[in-house]
């Protein structure tokens, strides 16, 4: 008599992983064995997970054309100091304030000033390839609570199992990058940037425990691009997690104007004015460069680009949603 | 010498900064952890993730319960995790199977193959369980894991992961397409008389 799990049992053959992949695999762990035992933390830039893996292919040509759409009216960035000042034989910087991007500075100050209570308690966002169209992809549904518990789901039905079972996929990183950015809002800029380049670790966790890259110790030149990586990435994650919450913005925003390689754009993107911060890190990543495209009124996230030279664009667009924790878990989208 | 250890002693002293400790343990279990996420992912991208399923594992083996002798159901749980994590956030242009017709569920079954009709029945039925039923489904059936233990990998109790392994079949039998097919199949193996 054959039942379910005999059939299931037929499906259990795979295309196995080759020898060579458990052998990388393992040397891989072993850098991160060598790197713990390292007297001092080197940590490799963290890449954000979502602009994927290795492996990860082409874009569509239809998304392509839209991300073409944002169309560059204007330079107008500062002059920028050199992203290396510090570390090509000049004193220390310290003891004087970080240039400001005039640009950046301002919008933070326009957006401090705003006084805003959105409806809800929660910021529904939806993560697609389309600048215009706000019907979920394959990166599915992306739900921040007012307080930065992240909860994630490829459907509807998926994301009310993971808020019944109060599963906070950010590990409270979305709390720590909105603190931070809360911090920065309120004047302290030069302290939200320490808090900032960190809030992606966990209390508690090494930060060598969360890298997979080589142990080779890093440069000077690499620390300093990788400090800035992970301020970036760490200030576009509260932003898109708290995009509706004006301090947020104006904090992150306030953040990034103290960022000396971050460049500044006039844009339009589907028919509204952008401005589009770019930031690159070449010791580091080599050509990669990635771009947050936000509303030039508000600093409202509108998209996330990622070019590496000679790889397709990747390209996501953001669409939030004021909700109410209580309504999504009972399925009222 | 490590070969008369079990997993629970190996990352003992891995604690204690053994560091060829904490690989005798992944040299254990890498083919069945391989197998694991290519029949989930597929195998370039489970070729992909390994190493990171290692690094995260070696990162929070203070936290393994070491009453566990066996290893093996934690580092399922390990890469169950990366996997979800990893389709959390890859972005859409990944090859990834289509997900958008899913009732419910996070795991795209991203080698899905209907070259045969039973498996493109069995594939359909999978992709219409809830997610930790199906879950416990696959680690009993393809992973030869014990109830229990799949539902260490899951984090869930014994008595849960009975549940929800009994739920899971019983909604694979009531399948309509999956039902006809085991009549089918049935009808194959155990021809009647006359």
């Amino acid at each position: 008599m054959v039942d379910e799990m005999d059939l299931l049992s037929g499906l259990k053959a795979t295309e196995p992983v080759r020898p060579h992949a458990f052998e990388e695999a393992r040397a891989v762990l072993r850098a991160a064995i060598a790197i713990e035992g390292a007297p001092e933390t080197e940590t490799a830039p963290r890449r954000r997970a979502r602009w994927g893996t290795p492996r990860s292919v082409g874009f569509g040509v239809a998304a392509l054309g839209a991300a073409a759409a944002a169309v560059v009216l204007a330079v107008t960035s500062a002059p920028a100091p050199s992203h290396n000042a510090a570390v090509s034989g000049q004193p220390p910087a310290k003891a004087a304030p970080p240039a400001r991007n005039p640009v950046l500075a301002q919008l933070a100050a326009d957006i401090t000033a705003r006084q805003a209570t959105p409806p809800g308690n929660a910021t529904l966002v939806i993560r697609n390839q389309s600048p215009t169209s706000d019907e979920p992809g394959a990166n599915g549904i992306d739900l921040y609570t007012d307080n930065g518990t992240y909860y994630w789901g490829f459907t509807e039905s998926s994301l009310q199992q993971a808020i019944a079972q109060r599963q906070d996929d950010g590990q409270g990183e979305f709390k720590r990058a909105i603190a931070a950015a809360l911090d920065a809002a309120k004047g302290d800029v030069a302290g939200a940037r320490t808090e900032m380049e960190v809030a992606n670790i966990a209390p508690g966790i090494h930060p060598r425990h969360i890298i997979y890259a080589s142990p080779k110790p890093l440069t000077p030149e690499q620390r300093k691009e990788q400090a800035d990586s992970n301020i970036w990435m760490n200030s576009v994650d509260a932003l898109i997690a708290a995009p509706e919450n004006v301090q947020v913005r104006a904090g992150v925003i306030a953040i990034m104007a103290t960022m000396p390689n971050v460049q500044v754009t006039h844009t339009a993107t589907a028919g509204q004015a952008t401005l589009t911060l770019a930031d690159s890190w070449p010791k580091l990543t080599g050509g990669l460069v990635e771009s947050l495209v936000i509303k030039a009124s508000t600093g409202f996230p509108v998209a996330l680009f990622n070019r590496d030279p000679g790889q397709p664009l990747n390209a996501t667009y953001y669409h939030a949603f004021r909700v109410t924790l209580a309504n999504v878990e009972a399925g009222k989208f | 010498m490590t070969s008369g250890l079990d997993d629970a002693e190996l990352i003992a002293r891995s604690l204690g900064g053994e560091e060829e400790a904490f690989v005798e343990v992944v040299r254990r279990h890498e083919a069945a952890v391989g197998a694991y996420l290519a029949r989930r992912a597929g195998r370039d991208l489970a070729e992909d993730l390994l190493g990171e399923v290692w690094v995260a594992a070696f990162a929070s083996r203070a936290t393994y319960d070491r009453s566990f002798r066996d290893a093996g159901p934690w580092l399922f749980g390990v890469a169950h995790n990366t996997l979800r994590r990893h389709w959390r956030s890859s972005p859409a242009e990944e090859p990834v199977a289509d997900v958008t017709s899913l009732e419910s569920g996070w795991d795209p079954w991203a080698a899905v193959d209907s070259r045969v009709d039973v498996e493109s029945v069995l594939r359909q039925s999978l992709a219409l369980l809830r997610p930790q039923e199906r879950e416990i489904l696959t680690l009993v059936a393809w992973e030869d894991l014990t109830v229990a233990d799949a539902g260490r990998v899951l984090g869930m109790p014994p008595g849960t992961a009975r549940r929800y392994l009994h739920q899971a079949r019983m909604a694979l039998r009531k399948a309509p397409v999956m039902a006809a097919l085991l009549i089918d199949q049935n009808l194959i193996k155990e021809p009647t008389d006359g």
